[in-house]
């Protein structure tokens, strides 16, 4: 269940949409759960590769 | 209302001089343009294609993951703004208007292919001229993200990588991603209400994590 919640707030965090609140219940739950720390460490990650592509020009 | 757009300001040989018809209204809103349009001003239609051809062509090779196919859906896109002008209402954005109508030739494609997602190896993309297959470098340690960006391979490996994602959740998150709108807008463009974009976009993102997260695994050094 929190890590439902935590999935959650990961994917708020992303769109920068997370209150001080719930990003200290985050932070507060990425230091004991490995398993999702990896995983908002990977959603950072692989989003930043979508969000950074340079913008492609038509022809 | 039947018009015709060739891409060409049919007033050019009224006008003067027509490059200062589109600075005159160049800092004008979207919307003030599509009023213009919509009285007959074309140099106000050639201005918004001009504002948005990138950001819709885009979205569109996002999507498809085809530079020709998706540059024939963003003419097709403008040439139906164009005709269609006459139906926009200002109380929408020409924004979300226009994505409407570029995602609905874009579902309208895909599902016409009748294809499921197309599924690739590393070793397909890294296939040379002559059949033998060369390991693709994506882990050396020594490249900076920068240099990473610069190598086309891996884009490619996203850009196949965002068309693995199903369609259903894919234009969401290119709208979101990619184009950068806001849940309000897509709602607005995709007609899914809010709750179901939100949804989309998280399922999109996780599943885009977990087609491209063991090509990070494997080394791309962050």
């Amino acid at each position: 269940m929190k890590c439902r919640k935590a999935l959650q707030f990961i994917n708020d965090l992303l769109d920068n949409a997370l209150s001080d609140g719930n990003r200290a219940w985050l932070e507060a739950h990425l230091r004991e759960c490995r398993s999702c720390e990896r995983l908002a460490t990977q959603m950072r990650e692989s989003l930043g590769l979508v969000r950074d592509l340079p913008l492609a020009e038509p022809s | 209302m039947d018009r015709e757009y060739n891409g060409e300001n049919e007033r050019d040989d009224v006008r003067a001089n027509p490059l200062r018809e589109k600075a005159e209204w160049k800092d004008r809103s979207d919307e003030e343009l599509m009023l213009q349009v919509q009285q007959g001003n074309n140099v106000c239609f050639d201005l918004l294609v001009d504002r948005y051809k990138i950001r819709l062509f885009n979205f569109l090779y996002r999507m498809v993951g085809d530079r020709e196919e998706a540059e024939e859906i963003a003419q097709e896109a403008f040439v139906k703004a164009f005709i269609h002008a006459g139906k926009y209402k200002t109380i929408a954005r020409f924004s979300t208007w226009l994505y409407t109508i570029a995602t609905n030739l874009v579902r309208n494609r895909i599902r016409a292919r009748g294809r499921a997602p197309q599924f690739f190896s590393i070793r397909e993309l890294a296939r040379e001229e002559d059949g033998e297959t060369k390991q693709v470098d994506l882990v050396s340690g020594h490249r900076s993200p920068d240099e990473a960006y610069n190598d086309a391979e891996l884009r490619e490996i996203i850009q196949r990588s965002i068309q693995k994602i199903p369609e259903k959740y894919r234009t969401s998150f290119v709208l979101r991603e990619i184009n950068q709108l806001s849940y309000e807008e897509i709602s607005a463009v995709t007609g899914l209400k809010l709750g179901t974009v939100r949804s989309r976009i998280n399922r999109a993102r996780s599943c885009f994590r977990k087609i491209v997260e063991p090509l990070l695994h494997n080394g791309l050094d962050f």
